[in-house]
């Protein structure tokens, strides 16, 4: 497989493609989600959550629209090896921490929506991420293990 | 679009699974899944590549006839 000249990912022109669609739908949920957070904070002059939250919730909005688009759709090869595979055990774990956070902080009694949405938010994201990458990659192993080159051909 | 079954055939008639085909292509195992899916259209580059490998001409591949609805 050819590796392209300028980054560390290998040439198909199909995942190329479906890097872009992702990035794509990325950066349009960033555009909406910030669209509708100015009209709901300054139009509507509502807070429901404070500012640093409803920052987060953009970026992870847009992050998660980018990973689950990049992990469905086989985006990059080695997805499922070395540090690809690493990245979201980390995220996971992260997730996790973030989670266990709030429900620590519920239970002393400090845990307000306003305040704590963007790490409740940002714990959300990140198991997503991770719980998506792992229905994917069974998946794929499964195809990839059953599969018979003169089966099924109809 | 609809399944390209002549590559699968002539991919079994090769004994060749995805995976082989794909290493021999230089591409990923599901971008090979995706064309035999008719999920995605290849390029004329790659379409010629499967045919080299899979020893067939463009038209036994890829002609108006290879597409099962």
């Amino acid at each position: 497989m050819k590796r392209h000249w300028n980054c560390n990912v290998f040439y198909d022109e199909r995942q190329a493609i479906e890097r872009g669609r992702a990035f794509r739908n990325g950066y349009l949920t960033l555009a909406l989600t910030m669209l509708a957070c100015f009209l709901i904070r300054d139009c509507f002059e509502w807070n429901p959550i404070d500012d640093y939250s409803m920052f987060l919730f953009c970026i992870w909005t847009s992050l998660v629209v980018v990973s689950v688009n990049l992990i469905l759709n086989n985006a990059y090869d080695g997805i499922y090896e070395g540090r690809n595979a690493l990245a979201v055990w980390i995220m996971g774990f992260a997730g996790m921490v973030c989670l266990v956070g709030e429900a620590v902080h519920g239970v002393k009694g400090k845990f307000t929506l306003y305040n704590d949405f963007g790490t409740l938010f940002s714990g959300i994201g990140l198991i997503t991420i991770f719980a998506v990458y792992m229905v994917k990659r069974s998946h794929d192993v499964k195809q990839e293990k059953t599969e018979n080159p003169n089966e099924n051909i109809s | 679009m609809g399944r390209n079954i002549p590559i699968k055939v002539a991919r079994a008639e090769r004994d060749m699974t995805q995976k082989q085909l794909a290493e021999a292509v230089g591409v990923s195992r599901q971008t090979i899944n995706a064309i035999e899916q008719g999920e995605y259209n290849p390029t004329i580059k790659l379409c010629r590549t499967i045919c080299k490998v899979l020893g067939k001409t463009l038209d036994e591949l890829f002609g108006e006839e290879s597409e099962a609805k």
